[in-house]
């Protein structure tokens, strides 16, 4: 399945990925859920236009039983520019039932040397979400999902995404630095990639400060023993300050994670912050 | 402890291509008396004569697989007979040419009277490039949620209760939900209609809804899970017993785009949603459950809603105390007695046309200063 995908954006190999497809396959791109043949084809054919053909520069994978995730970056060799893709889905080995794409179009607008705003306009309109307000607090009837809520983790794998779960879900901000190896490679999407966690905690606490009662959500999470990769599929819901108003928005992200000796030696935290802007109709930089 | 044993040999549809379902090379798997022998089972039966009918363009297959008098439920109105069935399916193609009815589910149900019952969730792609009941053609195209409760016998349908997630589909299409809905109540629906409307309200209101219905983990059976769901949920508002229903991470989507996740946001939608009908009461009417895999059920709801409408926007603050009345289908997906996925449909233009309509309020669109 992850050379199909591969091979999709690489080489344009529609036919290949299309075997894959059910009639009742979802492929969810830019917060916009395409269903059919004709919804589908068409994401495909725009992001061909927009970063197709590229070189295959890095590649990251999870294959987990009912679900699996992949990453990858293509590269323009000519300009050295790059994007970032992460896909989560749902499959059989035969058939993708359904499929999370998320697409760094921040780094996508500077691979094709036009502005945020013009990549905007260029994006699908997004579902329109009716997100209701909540009351975020258990008390304490009951409590958050955990990653082993929504997969079997073997134990010491457990104990670390547990741990770098209640960073985003508790705001547990010391579980950093006993989590993250001092060297971790993390790629936030639209801020780069950065050596160590210090960037990533401080792109979360200006998240956190933005959203008025934010609250994270697991959704699903799968695990490759084998490289020892996890990814996770979860959200932030939130209400977000901007000119004196606010605003109830849904953050979808796909994080991937690669361990060594239980700590996080490499993550990938993607978000399409230029779909959340379309969506909600946020300008842009969002954090 | 689960109280339901599946048929693991009934087709299945989550996994199947188009091809193999148009083509079914197993042996038949059900009697199906009076249906024609190239069936294998109820959920071939459905999914194919859909596919007939709605996606090769064979609308006068109607008159061959719904029987000539099918009442047909809608919260948007009341037809009798196949030539009515022929006509509105014809009218929704035309504003709607490159619909597609991709078949999600089917959740049966073998009846005691040798009829079968099936909900057949369906998501609808669709271009509006044609005039149609929701005002002119948008060119837009949309994605929308369906379930058909139908009840099939010999070869034809012969009664059915449709719902369409109406609101999540304007809001694709550039729509505004109370335009829509002032629209729609502008259509006069026949007495059939009034009177069904009229004593389905009155039966749902006399729902004891004070009486504590619980199961446990030892005694858990389907029914019981369920009639407890909603007493406990939609009828006594008790949400932190949410926890006993739905798993932690359980997906849930309901009309108008409520896509929630987890106890938290699930709960968030039902006290939002509830809170325009505070006394609402709930009636679950029919009850399918099939089984998914080893350890997980399927299991189909058709419910009604009736209360008192108690206004959540300013623009329909003239319709407060009008009768309330939803018609709705669930489709959850169950794994160790807790609800994992939700897909709830109902139509909520109807309903707010409904309101409207029986108010006699004349509401100004927002073209008109609203």
């Amino acid at each position: 399945m992850f050379s199909k995908l591969i091979e999709l954006y690489t080489r344009g190999d529609i036919a290949q990925i299309s075997s894959s497809i059910l009639h009742s396959t979802s492929w969810k791109q830019h917060d916009f859920t395409a269903y059919g043949n004709m919804q589908i084809e068409k994401l495909w054919l725009k992001s061909l236009e927009q970063f197709g053909f590229l070189t295959l520069s890095k590649k990251q994978t999870v294959k987990g039983e009912e679900f699996s995730a992949l990453y990858f970056e293509l590269t323009n060799d000519e300009t050295n520019q790059s994007v970032s893709v992460s896909f989560f889905l749902e499959h059989n080995d035969v058939h993708i039932k359904r499929l999370h794409c998320i697409v760094d179009t921040v780094r996508l607008a500077t691979l094709l040397n036009i502005t945020p705003d013009q990549v905007i306009v260029a994006l699908p309109s997004a579902d329109p979400l009716f997100l209701s307000q909540f009351d975020h607090q258990m008390h304490p009837q009951s409590y958050h999902a955990m990653p082993s809520d929504v997969c079997d983790l073997p134990k010491e794998t457990n104990q670390a995404i547990a741990q770098w779960w209640s960073i985003w879900q508790e705001k547990n901000l010391a579980g950093f630095e006993k989590i993250y190896h001092a060297d971790a490679q993390v790629n936030i999407a639209g801020f780069g990639t950065n050596q160590g966690y210090a960037a990533l905690r401080q792109f979360q606490l200006k998240l956190h400060n933005r959203m008025n009662r934010n609250y994270c959500q697991l959704e699903q999470l799968c695990v490759d023993e084998k490289q020892n990769t996890v990814a996770i599929q979860w959200h932030i819901d939130g209400d977000y300050l901007e000119n004196n108003t606010i605003k109830r928005i849904r953050i979808p992200v796909i994080s991937v994670i690669r361990l060594e000796n239980n700590l996080i030696v490499e993550e990938q935290f993607q978000v399409d912050w230029l779909a959340i802007c379309k969506g909600f109709n946020l300008s842009y930089p969002f954090v | 402890m689960m109280s339901f044993k599946p048929n693991n040999t009934i087709t299945q549809v989550h996994w199947q291509p188009l091809t193999k379902l148009l083509e079914p090379s197993g042996a038949k798997q059900q009697t199906l008396s009076g249906f024609d022998e190239e069936f294998v089972d109820i959920v071939d039966y459905i999914i194919r004569i859909t596919h007939r009918i709605w996606e090769q363009k064979n609308v006068g297959l109607c008159y061959k697989y719904y029987g000539d008098i099918c009442p047909v439920f809608t919260l948007g109105g009341y037809s009798e007979c196949v030539e009515q069935v022929v006509q509105s399916t014809l009218k929704t193609i035309a504003a709607f040419p490159d619909r597609s009815l991709i078949g999600e589910n089917v959740i049966w149900k073998e009846e005691q009277d040798k009829t079968y019952y099936s909900s057949h969730l369906i998501t609808s792609i669709m271009t509006n490039t044609g005039n149609s009941d929701f005002g002119l053609a948008t060119n837009k195209t949309g994605r929308v949620t369906t379930i058909a409760d139908c009840v099939c016998f010999e070869n034809k349908i012969i009664k059915e209760w449709l719902v369409r997630d109406n609101s999540f589909l304007i809001a694709q299409l550039g729509i505004d939900l109370i335009d829509a809905a002032i629209h729609f109540a502008k259509l006069v629906p026949n007495d059939t209609f009034n009177n069904w409307y009229r004593e389905e309200f009155d039966r749902v209101r006399q729902k004891e809804h004070r009486t504590s219905l619980t199961f446990t983990d030892t005694h858990w059976t389907v029914d019981n899970f369920v009639q407890s769901w909603a007493q406990t949920i939609f009828n006594q508002k008790q949400f932190s017993t949410l926890t006993h229903f739905y798993h932690v991470a359980a997906a849930h989507q309901w009309p108008g785009g409520r896509k929630s996740t987890g106890l938290a946001q699930i709960s968030g939608t039902l006290i939002q949603w509830l809170a325009q009908c505070p006394d609402a009461k709930m009636t679950v009417d029919h009850i399918a459950v099939v089984g998914f895999d080893e350890e997980t059920i399927d299991i189909a709801l058709r419910w009604s809603v009736a209360g008192t409408y108690t206004p959540h926007v300013e623009r329909l603050a003239a319709l407060k105390g009008n009768h309330f009345f939803v018609l709705g289908c669930t489709h959850i997906r169950v794994r160790n007695q807790k609800i994992i996925k939700e897909t709830t449909v109902f139509d909520e233009v109807s309903l707010y046309a409904n309101i409207i309509r029986e108010s006699g309020v004349s509401l100004p669109l927002l073209q008109e200063g609203a």
